[in-house]
């Protein structure tokens, strides 16, 4: 009867009548093994599709900073956030730290990725200028220690197999010199794939 | 049968729950009582307790509990109807008996029957004192003559309701850091449903601009002049004109929705902010309660009176502070009764009352958590203090004629340091103050001690308020806020330039009967230079009488309450800054150490600017100077020190504590640091045990020189990493001089 709400025309009644089969087939009880036969599905959906994708098994996220394009393992990400504004620290004459900052309610240290890369900041304003994807906060950690750090754009998550991997060159980019471990190919390119638990020890090191 | 078991156990659960409540009652009236044995109100509530608690027990068949409790109601009644005076032992069995119920409450071993034994003890311990009690009683115990037998069964059936009003003062425990999260998220929503309402501004303006153009569609309506009502363009027009009457309506309907959701979101927020903001404090009384009964019991084991009075105890305190703070006070409490209190025939002749009154006062002072604990007795005997240092091999005879009041008294809080000559089993072995000390400590606070000969002595511990709110006034420097703890400044102005004097190449003005030297935050923080345009300049005064600074701020934003975060651990102290904290508007802002902006202050005002001058055409036309840092929380020390070092050539910074110490020797170099070991904020042992594990400064030599010339002294000393140990006695000869050119060599070369 209620089920009907847009009733009122010739047909009403027989539609009240519908509504109720449409109910009661919707609300009848499940049969049994149901959820757990869907829940082995999604189980196996991993590790199927990836025999699939043969072995599309890592994922990175993708960014840039200035020129460079960088890819970060997500086993230590925690977020990309807005960009927010953040506080220096007074007597801090070094790059690395740029301050403090608030990510959801939280105050992270603030870092710059370039400064411990090497790269440099003019590269950054030039692409700041010419990209509007627009900068973001990238929140990286593991045991509670937590450090965000700007980036100029971020691609997303990208999956990619051990076949994209390649070697790392004889030259690399000045910014790869030596936290990246490896190159990943992505849409014609080369990015160098950092190693974050270099980073995070890095940054735990340097900040004092 | 498993089902029976649990609901035995859950009702047996909640007269836990009622005995907890009522026994609180019980012992505050029982200790208000043994002052005032006559008092109706505390006889009638310990009465009422006494019965509940009969009741509750009997329903749920724990006999021997309603035994207890019907012997202590027993008891009070005949109290309250004058057949009996409530003595001293009354009261002692009669806390004993509260002890009791909470015994036969617990698990069978020692609970249910198992308490038998003690309650038969019990029992007869109050017919004792009852008999032997000025008034006589007829009938002490026992079922025959229950004076309300119907009652009981009723006011427990009735009790739940109340009694649940004590399940939800119920604590919970949480992580500091869940509650920080939630505390970062609450802010976070209020932040968010604060945006709503300048949107909800400029869909105003929308509004406005909407009605603009219905008028200028009347205007071109009327520029059209009279044309026939069933022309097009008239019919068109009159389309344009009705719908846009329609959209402007919608609008102003959404409008007054967005209000009120704005209104509703707003306020929500707001209060899930001062709640959880609020769940983070918890009354001093709280904490420190349990306290009264342990002084009394104390006391009475003592043959001494004592009475414990809580003062502010409705000040707030995280609890996180009230916890750690649980184990000094109880023993800063015993100290006071068993060696601050005398007997009380000592008092009387002494003319004071026999019971002695402790003091735990807890209240906010100058951005610190300050809680007292006094008592009125005899107060510490300095001569008496001053053998047992000499005796303890603390100090040589000719120093200790040296040494102040206050300086002797912090020898009390040298581990093993003990005054009383017989140990008892409650203080004076000589363990605990340096432990009071050392949580105090840990928390960065300070123990102070000040004692009056015949008048009493006094504990004070500064606690910082590291977890808490803080009243703040946030200040821009250099296009930053900053916020100050409003306990920290003295003064707010606006100060025109034409005021500003120049008295010796530094900035001064006249600040009521002084001049006060002014400096900008820019210089002191490292940020740059001060705006140079405004003819009136911002200060905010800082400090007191000689020490009192006028900071140059930029701006200023207004007062803010704030809590304090601390800031990453991983960034160690930042010089200047204490904690940071979050404005409304979502930015970070750090909030000023108000102590060492001053003590930087000082440092550029008063030497170290010129100095920095002066060292710099010192170094370019001779070899480089050794350079030493000198840390001593005394002046005189300091610069004598200062004197003894400089007089052989070499150069010679000084920190005034061990925390000035470490931000200075972090940032320049040094070839030797002497340090003093008691200091505030940060002691001397904890000073080298840093530089010792910092890979940049664990070369620099450090030498330590200090009063305390024993060999666990110096051991502890040399443990930490210190290369030498000196003791303050040693400054007259060149003992000084030699151990640093042992260590380090002459001043140049």
């Amino acid at each position: 009867m209620t089920g009907a709400g847009g009733g009122g025309g010739p047909g009403g009644s027989s539609k009240a009548a519908s509504a109720e089969i449409a109910g009661g087939l919707l609300e009848r009880p499940l049969p049994a093994g149901y959820c757990e036969d869907w829940a082995r599905h999604f189980a196996g959906l991993e590790s199927e599709g990836a025999a699939e994708d043969e072995g599309a098994d890592r994922a990175a996220l993708l960014f840039r900073i200035g020129d460079e394009w960088l890819a970060l393992p997500t086993d230590h990400l925690h977020e990309v956030a807005q960009p927010r504004r953040t506080h220096s620290l007074p007597h801090r004459r070094d790059e690395l730290v740029l301050g403090i900052v608030n990510v959801r309610g939280e105050l992270l240290v603030c870092v710059s990725l370039a400064a411990l890369l090497g790269i440099s900041a003019a590269g950054t304003a030039e692409a700041g200028e010419r990209s509007r994807a627009g900068p973001r906060l990238v929140v990286i950690g593991r045991d509670g220690r937590r450090a965000a750090f700007p980036v100029d754009e971020v691609h997303g998550v990208h999956r990619y197999a051990a076949r994209d991997v390649l070697a790392l060159p004889a030259t690399i980019g000045k910014a790869a010199s030596s936290y990246a471990v490896e190159m990943i190919a992505w849409s014609g390119r080369a990015i160098g794939r950092l190693d974050d638990a270099l980073i995070l020890e890095t940054l735990d090191r340097s900040m004092s | 049968m498993s089902g029976e078991d649990l609901s035995q156990f859950s009702m047996l659960d909640l007269f836990r729950a009622e005995l907890d409540a009522q026994s609180q009652a019980l012992t505050a009236g029982l200790l208000a009582l043994e002052r005032d044995p006559v008092a109706p109100d505390h006889l009638e509530s310990c009465m009422r307790a006494a019965h509940s608690l009969k009741g509750a027990a009997r329903i749920i068949d724990l006999d021997p509990a309603v035994r207890v409790a019907h012997a202590m109601e027993e008891c009070l009644v005949a109290a309250q109807h004058g057949r009996l005076r409530l003595t001293h032992d009354h009261i002692d069995t009669l806390l004993k008996g509260v002890d009791l119920l909470a015994v036969a409450a617990s698990e069978p071993p020692a609970g249910g029957a198992g308490a038998e034994p003690q309650i038969v003890q019990f029992l007869q311990a109050l017919e004792r004192a009852s008999n032997g009690g000025a008034a006589a009683d007829a009938a002490p115990a026992g079922e025959p003559r229950d004076p309300g037998p119907p009652a009981p069964l009723v006011p427990p059936a009735l009790e739940p309701p109340p009694q649940g009003a004590a399940g939800s003062d119920r604590m919970v425990r949480i992580t500091a850091q869940a509650m920080n999260r939630l505390l970062g998220l609450a802010g976070e929503s209020l932040m968010e449903a604060r945006r709503l309402r300048p949107f909800a501004d400029r869909l105003v303006r929308q509004k406005r601009r909407h009605h603009d153009l219905a008028k200028a569609v009347d205007g071109l309506r009327a520029a059209l002049g009279p044309i026939d009502p069933d022309d097009r363009t008239a019919r068109a027009l009159a389309e344009v004109q009705d719908k846009l009457a329609q959209s402007e309506d919608f609008l102003v309907e959404r409008l007054a929705e967005l209000d009120s959701i704005d209104q509703r979101a707003t306020d929500l927020a707001n209060r899930l902010y001062t709640e959880t903001l609020s769940s983070r404090m918890r009354p001093f009384e709280d904490g420190v309660r349990h306290f009264s009964r342990a002084v009394r019991d104390l006391a009475r084991s003592l043959g001494k009176e004592a009475r414990l009075e809580i003062v502010g105890g409705g000040a707030g305190i995280d609890r996180d502070i009230l916890d750690q703070l649980d184990a000094p006070l109880g023993h800063l409490l015993r100290n006071a009764v068993d060696h601050g209190l005398e007997t009380p025939d000592e008092r009387v002749a002494a003319g004071k009352p026999r019971e002695g009154v402790i003091r735990l006062e807890a209240r906010h002072h100058a951005g610190l958590l300050q809680v007292i604990v006094a008592d009125d007795g005899q107060g510490v005997d300095v001569e008496r203090l001053r053998h047992a240092v000499l005796a303890n091999g603390l100090v040589t005879q000719e120093t200790v004629g040296d040494l102040g009041e206050a300086e002797l008294l912090e020898f009390l809080f040298l581990p093993g340091f003990s005054m009383k000559t017989m140990v008892s089993d409650v203080s004076g072995r000589g363990v605990g103050l340096d432990a009071v000390q050392s949580m105090v400590k840990q928390v960065r606070g300070l123990t102070t001690v000040s004692s009056t000969a015949g008048e009493g002595t006094q504990f004070q511990l500064q606690l910082p308020l590291t977890l808490s709110v803080i009243r703040t006034l946030l200040v821009e420097i250099a296009d930053e806020p900053y916020a100050l703890p409003l306990t920290g400044i003295t003064r707010t102005l606006k100060l025109p330039r034409a005021d500003i004097e120049v008295l010796e190449g530094r900035p001064h003005f006249r600040f009521g009967e002084r001049q006060v030297g002014l400096i900008t935050a820019h210089e002191i923080l490292g940020r740059g230079d001060a705006r140079s345009d405004a003819a009136e300049l911002s200060v905010v005064v800082l400090g007191e009488g000689e020490t009192a600074y006028g900071l140059i701020v930029d701006r200023f934003l207004g007062e803010r309450e704030l809590v304090v975060r601390p800031l990453d651990p991983r960034l160690a102290k930042v010089k200047d800054i204490s904690a940071a904290a979050l404005i409304e508007d979502g930015s970070p802002v750090l909030i000023i150490d108000v102590d060492d902006l001053l003590r930087s202050a000082e440092k550029i005002a008063s030497s170290g600017r010129l100095r920095t001058l002066q060292r710099a055409s010192a170094t370019a036309d001779r070899a480089r100077r050794k350079r030493v840092l000198v840390v001593d929380d005394s002046l005189t020390v300091r610069e004598l020190e200062r004197k003894i070092l400089d007089h052989h050539g070499y150069e010679v910074e000084v920190a005034v504590d061990g925390m000035d110490g470490w931000n200075v020797v972090r940032s320049e170099p040094f070839d030797l640091v002497v340090t003093d070991i008691d200091m505030p904020r940060m002691d001397g042992i904890e000073l080298v045990t840093l530089i010792k594990r910092d890979a940049r400064l664990r070369g620099v030599p450090v030498m330590i020189v200090s009063y305390k010339d024993r060999e666990e002294d110096r051991r502890r000393g040399l443990d930490a990493g210190a290369d030498y140990y000196l003791t303050k006695g040693s400054f007259h000869d060149d003992t000084l001089i030699h151990a640093v050119v042992d260590l380090v060599g002459p001043a140049s070369g």
